[in-house]
């Protein structure tokens, strides 16, 4: 991988994309930012290769870069102007997930209807409040590797969690969930 | 996610985790993922690469002085040329400017300095990483003040990413250049600076500075150049070279339009700006400022 020999860097491709994107769009919102971050993620990490030290895992390297590329990203014009709201035609996912489930054209209405709210949910959060949800959550973090991610202490990573957990949860109950 | 219950401590926190448990798994778009795949492992992502990256692409190389030309062969011009190349050589390292150090560095986050991630507390960490040349970006909700004692001090606000600049040397040679990829940079110059010429190239505009305090804000539709003190020449970045450069007095800006535009006109420096710079300039001057009455404080 230093080396960026060609099957060296699939394999790590191969182990970390989904990942990345996973990270990135939830981090987000919005499929097209989340193409946008992952393309910049992994520009980051190919010109970063030769610093990449072998005997470390690089899961909390790759999780920084990441994180990083979408703070960049809430703080551009595309990200506010696309924040207003998230589609329900963009949920990437929600297709595949529904037949599965075996539901009725009622049942699937209601499912994508709880998705698209449970994801304003995790929107409407302040980014740094979602950036501690979405660490702690769906990358399985503990609190001190946030904290060491973000600088934050960790009691600052706790409280964060809590209010992200707090004020999701107070949506949710509002929106009949 | 079972075992994290210990966290929950209320229905609506529970409620919240339930519902994020059950959302589906984003899926990249597949066409999305192969060309990425493509583009990585054949490292056309470094050509082709991001919006960005093509930006990042047009930047100047910070400049370092050329080769000197080789004396004439025979022993004498032999011992004559090793002499010299000690002068040379002891001059060049007395020459050197103050290192960069970290002077203060607030907020949260992680700082990546040639890649490699360092947490925005660990300021020994950065001290040891932030050399010229190293390539830095600042992450949302912090920053970094960088200082060369007497010479130049730098503020990096959330969001900057530039290549570490050499500091001006002391006698000859007193060029430096900067390039800014994006985000917004405060200078302010110490009582060693004048004589040296800063110049600073961000994907739009060319700024020259002979001993001043400014900002330079390099935005996705252009380049805003706020002078609180001094004077700055400003002008569009054509061929890597400043052209149509024009002064900027104190307490005024000018911005350089990423499109072919002619820059604005002379318009007055916004409050915050200035107050922002003021502070920055009163903040440096413990380490900037030779009559400066007062000990090091950190910050």
């Amino acid at each position: 991988m230093r080396r960026r020999d060609p099957k060296a860097l699939e394999e790590f491709f191969e182990a970390f994309f989904d990942r990345v994107f996973r990270l990135v769009y939830r981090l987000l919102g919005d499929r097209t930012l989340a193409e946008d971050a992952a393309q910049e993620v992994f520009l980051k990490i190919h010109r970063g290769a030769h610093l990449l030290d072998p005997k470390r895992d690089p899961g909390p390297w790759v999780t920084a870069i990441a994180t990083n590329v979408c703070r960049d990203f809430w703080r551009s014009g595309a990200y506010r102007m696309s924040h207003v709201a998230v589609p329900l035609d963009d949920t990437p996912g929600l297709k595949e997930s529904l037949p599965s489930r075996g539901l009725n054209p009622e049942g699937e209405a209601i499912a994508s209807e709880r998705t698209r709210i449970v994801r304003e949910a995790i929107l409407m959060l302040r980014e740094p409040l979602r950036e501690v949800l979405i660490l702690r959550e769906y990358e399985g973090l503990e609190y001190e590797e946030i904290a060491a991610m973000t600088g934050l202490n960790e009691a600052a990573v706790r409280k964060r969690y809590s209010r992200a957990l707090g004020e999701m949860g107070k949506f949710l109950k509002k929106a009949g969930l | 996610m079972s075992e994290r219950m210990e966290d929950v401590r209320n229905g609506d926190e529970e409620r919240a985790r339930r519902a994020l448990a059950d959302l589906p798994e984003p899926r990249a778009d597949a066409a999305f993922r192969a060309r990425l795949k493509e583009d990585f492992v054949s490292g056309a992502i470094e050509v082709r690469g991001t919006r960005e990256a093509r930006e990042r692409a047009r930047r100047p190389v910070v400049r370092f002085p050329s080769a000197g030309r080789r004396g004439p062969a025979g022993i004498w011009a032999a011992v004559a040329v090793a002499a010299a190349a000690s002068f040379v050589l002891l001059a060049g390292t007395l020459n050197q400017g103050h290192r960069w150090w970290v002077a203060g560095a607030r907020g949260d986050g992680v700082v990546l300095v040639n890649g490699q991630p360092i947490t925005i507390a660990d300021r020994t960490a950065l001290d040891r990483a932030i050399v010229p040349g190293a390539e830095i970006e600042i992450p949302a909700g912090a920053e970094i003040d960088l200082c060369s004692d007497g010479i130049l001090g730098m503020q990096l606000t959330d969001g900057a990413d530039l290549t570490v600049p050499p500091t001006p040397h002391r006698w000859f040679d007193r060029r430096s250049e900067l390039h800014i990829r994006k985000g917004e940079v405060r200078f302010t110059t110490g009582s060693q600076f004048p004589g040296s010429h800063l110049q600073i190239h961000t994907p739009d505009a060319a700024v020259e500075i002979v001993g001043t305090t400014f900002a330079v804000i390099a935005q996705t539709n252009g380049t805003c150049v706020c002078v609180l003190e001094g004077v700055a020449k400003v002008g569009r970045l054509v061929n890597e070279k400043g052209a149509d450069m024009e002064p900027i007095p104190g307490g005024h800006l000018r911005f350089v339009y990423r499109d072919a535009r002619t820059p604005s006109a002379l318009d007055d420096m916004r409050p915050w700006e200035r107050g922002l710079l003021a502070q920055f300039r009163e903040s440096m001057k413990p380490w900037l400022m030779a009559d400066y009455k007062g000990g090091k404080d950190d910050d």
